[in-house]
């Protein structure tokens, strides 16, 4: 069995490896990693783009083009997230938690080099994974109902509950806005619009990327204005030194590594969740579990490395259940499965026998692109952190102009034009009365779905909550969202003893 | 599998004479081509069966060269498709916009009250009809490890059931899915549980990994599970069997004894008011775009009805099938 | 600073109301099949609005330091409203400019007032940047962003 793996798998590295299919795959991470780059282009709508190109291609080509693209687009997600406060993509938006505050401090390389780094090794861990175990994790990844998905996007949520830092009101406010923002626009449901005051543009709802943009990435222009013109670009250290310093601190984030690698793979191959949830849920958790929590939000190089090794890991983990039961693990996959049709598969398990060149060519391709990819992009961190010199005086205006359009091409609509701009003006008063953003955002990604899941369970037990407890994997998520609502209060009261206990010594010293 | 091949080469050589014989005669050339890229609407999301359709079809119009401009398909699926279709009535009388359309067309303007600029209700007539392409089937299935193995074991271990025991996912919310749902209730004086799902791909996976007993999938959905032994078709919502070999065993609904017949529309449609001589350029690119050898393929395997028609004749059809929809969603007392 | 935080508390819970309002127009009961569609936005805008008041309490209580600084220092003033109101007038004005011309407008318009660079910098920059992002959008990607009424006419006669 294990044998035969390795035999698939040398195969699928002898298909990736045709002359013709690794142009193809670097062009699609070029490609990629312009579109996650550029803020209106997200991977979704970048490969939704390029599949009209991939007809003429042989369907193992195509898909290690689309795959290729995936990939750029994530490590290119990160650039605009930690350069300018702008996520290029919706799971780098916990991204810019760390990664921007870390490129004010003029260490742009830095951030960079962990994002990339970290997004490959989420990455190579994943593939490995996925190599080895994809049908059984399939078959797992089929257990997970809503009642199962409303359990972890409340795990999500939990891992968030300590994040506000300040004052509690504040934090709780901001969670309960976004949950509320989230519920505006089109309820799938009862098939009606609501909270929409009226407005059929409204139906397609607060989009989150919208918000974002206009939080941090505006907010961020407004709030560096204030302080008075300044004209001038960061002065950062530019060189591969910054790499060789990142990757000494690798290894004390272990941890984090492991953590976020397994969470974002599995958060991956559960239908309907994808990498955005994982990425948030990933900062989170490494934020409640690190022994500096007052440093996230203010350049911690651990919160870059969180998010970026969940998010690739669940883009690797949402092409399992895609190939092996044809079911998209995020609404990129869906699209590619879109491809299928078109280059004449049809998506599911037989392809593992019909189509084995497509198959394990993907997955060759995917250790392939991904090294490749890494070495693509390290080596243009010192390129990327120099954007950060060009004058204030032009690049202020240029980011608005590359938000604009990326706020109009999530729906293709001016209103949320003006979404955004109201809420780069909210981000401003947000930030100077230190109310925090992150709840905000990490609300409105995951409230929809939260609610949607727990509606569908209802539905499923006839609207009766108890029958939660017949499903045990179900459970097991509650109770340990239970234990993450719970642990700030429990922090608290130990901290507070502890306290207590060595007053004298405090008094003292 | 050389059949197949020559089969091919026939329906090659079969449309190169097609084509000659439409080419010929067209002296006269049509009075409108786009002049910029076309814009294709769908109403619906990324990876459901519309978007599939017309990301398949966009770049056959290429490939084929049927025409200067390329064809740009975008997504408006927010509420329904009611974002689309209020894009659609802003670009009144403009030419390079076309939509593909579901049967969200009738259903969500009779669910949602969506406004024209005169402040009248929009409904499908406020369009402009261009051509019905496709039919696209619905067909019962049932997780392979089910007892049922026929229809009528099903509508045996139903009625059996407890009201709302059995569970049918769909896509969205009081549309297509839901009605052939209501249907069958109806029909068997049963009661079912209904569990939205945003997409067609959700739908089959929820069927898939045993959350529901059964859906009334697409085609073109299900077929990946099917063939990997995890679903079986009961029936399929069409008047007579599908001709592929493939799905030609799969009865029809009728001939098992259950009158209940559903399929929905493939069409193309323009914004309100697009001059007529648009309307004829776009029917005729996609009725030869129909009878390339891509859209056999595709036709085929994703069970669907070829169905062209347009002119005063699709307008009749569009009239009963608004009919029909509005007396269905009456029964289901979803309208007054 | 204290009145801007009484200000933004008395905004939020106005928020919550115009919310919890729109939520009244649905059921927000519990019905046969779990809650309806006014339930979970009902609840949410009662405890945003809770929430809200909280925050205002907190602003009007007396507070230990009474360091009293202005929300939005004067000379910040100007600065602000330079980025914002072009903004602004460019997406109100974004079906007749396009995002194209309008970005090249609002280019000009900040590297001159604000950048004060060179006319010659200021016209390359501003036709340059506009060029290369409609090349990106427009022709490889297929992806159509506003062109407003002038790029229209000239793409496209009519």
């Amino acid at each position: 069995m294990l044998l035969s793996v390795f035999d698939d798998l040398l195969f699928g590295l002898g298909v990736a490896l045709t002359p013709y299919n690794l142009t193809v795959g670097i062009i699609g991470l070029v490609l990629g990693t312009a579109i996650g780059v550029l803020p209106g282009l997200g991977g979704t709508n970048g490969i939704a783009l390029l599949l009209p190109l991939t007809f003429k291609l042989q369907p193992a080509s195509a898909i290690i083009l689309l795959a290729s693209v995936y990939w750029g687009a994530i490590f290119g997600g990160a650039i605009t997230s930690i350069l300018f406060n702008i996520p290029g993509e919706p799971w780098s938006v916990a991204t810019t938690f760390d990664g921007h505050p870390l490129a004010k401090q003029g260490k742009p390389g830095m951030a960079l080099t962990a994002a990339f780094s970290s997004s490959f090794i989420g990455a190579f861990v994943s593939i490995v994974l996925f190599t080895f175990f994809a049908p059984p994790l399939a078959e797992l990844a089929l257990k997970f109902g809503p009642p199962e998905n409303f359990a972890v996007l409340i795990l999500a949520l939990a891992t968030f509950t300590g994040l506000g830092g300040g004052n509690p009101a504040k934090t709780i406010f901001m969670t309960l806005l976004g949950l509320l923002l989230a519920t505006v626009g089109f309820d799938i449901v009862s098939g009606q619009p609501r909270m929409n005051f009226g407005q059929v543009a409204l139906q397609s709802g607060v989009n989150f990327i919208v918000i974002a943009i206009g939080l941090f990435g505006l907010g961020e222009i407004f709030l560096t204005v204030e302080e008075g013109l300044r004209l001038e670009g960061i002065k950062g250290r530019i060189g591969f030194r910054d790499l060789w310093e990142t990757w000494k601190l690798l290894p004390r984030y272990f941890a984090t590594l492991v953590r976020a690698t397994i969470l974002g793979f599995w958060i991956g191959v559960l239908p309907g969740t994808g990498a955005t949830p994982a990425s948030f849920m990933s900062y989170g958790l490494a934020k409640q579990f690190s022994k500096h929590p007052e440093r996230f939000g203010k350049g911690e190089v651990e919160g870059v490395v969180a998010p970026e090794t969940a998010a690739h890991a669940a883009g690797i983990g949402a092409l399992l259940p895609m190939i092996t039961l044809g079911i998209p693990g995020s609404p990129t996959a869906a699209v590619m499965l879109a491809g299928f049709f078109i280059w004449g598969l049809n998506p599911g398990p037989l392809l593992f026998a019909t189509n084995r060149d497509f198959v394990w060519g993907l997955i060759g391709s995917m250790y392939i692109a991904n090294v490749i990819g890494v070495l693509l992009v390290l080596t243009l961190v010192p390129v990327f952190a120099s954007i950060n010199r060009i004058p204030f005086g032009i690049l202020a205006p240029l980011i608005v102009i590359m938000s604009s359009i990326g706020a109009y091409a999530t729906n293709n609509q001016v209103l949320d034009l003006w979404i955004m701009l109201g809420s780069g003006v909210a981000g401003y008063v947000f930030k100077k009365l230190d109310y925090p953003l992150a709840p905000l955002v990490v609300a409105l990604v995951l409230g929809d779905m939260t609610e949607q899941a727990l509606r569908q369970s209802l539905i499923m037990f006839q609207g009766n909550p108890a029958v939660f407890l017949g499903r045990p994997i179900a459970m097991i998520f509650l109770v340990a969202a239970l234990a993450l609502f719970a642990l700030p209060a429990i922090q608290t009261f130990y901290r507070r003893r502890r306290a207590r206990i060595s007053q004298p010594a405090e008094v003292i010293g | 599998m050389a059949s197949r091949q020559a089969l091919r080469a026939v329906a090659v050589l079969g449309l190169a004479l097609v084509f000659l014989l439409v080419t010929l005669p067209a002296t006269g050339a049509p009075a409108f081509t786009p002049r910029r890229p076309v814009e294709w609407t769908i109403p619906a999301g990324t990876g459901g069966g519309a978007d599939i359709q017309a990301r398949f079809m966009a770049p056959l119009i290429q490939k084929y060269n049927l025409a200067p401009q390329p064809f740009i398909p975008v997504n408006r699926s927010a509420g329904a498709g009611a974002l689309a279709f209020s894009y659609m009535i802003e670009k009144r009388e403009d030419p390079h916009q076309i939509l593909i359309t579901l049967d969200n067309l009738f259903f969500t303007p009779l669910n949602q009250e969506i406004l024209m600029p005169d402040r009248t209700r929009f409904g499908w007539r406020d369009l402009t009809p261009i051509a019905r392409l496709l039919l696209d089937n619905f067909i019962l299935w049932v997780h392979a490890d089910s007892p049922w193995r026929t229809l009528a074991d099903f509508e045996r271990a139903v009625k059996a059931a407890p009201r709302g025991a059995i569970k049918m996912s769909g896509t969205g919310s009081r549309q297509e899915d839901e009605i052939i749902m209501v249907l069958l209730e109806q029909t068997w004086g049963v009661k079912f549980t209904y569990v939205p799902f945003p997409g067609g791909g959700q739908v089959a996976a929820a069927l898939v990994g045993k959350q529901v007993e059964f859906t009334v999938n697409n085609p073109l959905e299900a077929v990946g599970h099917w063939e990997g032994g995890r679903v079986r078709p009961l029936a399929i919502f069409a008047s007579k069997r599908l001709p592929d070999p493939k799905w030609r065993v799969i009865p029809t609904m009728k001939e098992l004894g259950v009158n209940v017949e559903y399929q929905m529309l493939r069409g193309i449609f323009g914004p309100p008011n697009v001059p007529t001589e648009a309307v004829a350029y776009y029917q005729v690119l996609f009725r030869r775009l129909l009878d390339t050898p891509d859209m056999a393929d595709f036709i085929e395997r994703g069970g669907f009805d070829k169905a062209f028609l347009a002119g005063a004749d699709f307008v009749r059809w569009l009239e009963q099938k608004d009919a029909v929809v509005r007396s269905l969603m009456e029964k289901a007392g979803w309208i007054k | 600073m204290r009145k801007a935080e009484t200000a933004g508390g008395v905004l939020l819970v106005l928020f919550a109301l115009v919310m919890l309002r729109e939520a009244l127009r649905l059921p927000i009961g519990w019905t046969v099949s779990g809650p309806g569609a006014g339930f979970v936005p009902f609840w949410l805008s009662v405890g945003v609005a809770v929430a809200g008041a909280v925050i205002l309490i907190q602003s009007l209580l007396p507070a230990p330091s009474a360091a009293e600084e202005a929300f939005i220092p004067a000379q910040a003033w100007k600065p602000l409203l330079v980025v914002f109101l072009p903004m602004a007038a460019v997406i109100a004005f974004i079906n007749v400019l396009g995002i194209y011309l309008g970005g090249a407008l609002y280019l000009v318009g900040y590297m001159r007032l604000v950048g004060r660079f060179r006319w010659l910098s200021v016209v390359v920059v501003s036709g340059l940047i506009p060029l290369v992002l409609f090349f990106i959008f427009e022709k490889w990607f297929l992806l159509p962003l506003p062109k407003g009424v002038f790029l229209e006419r000239i793409l496209y006669g009519r």
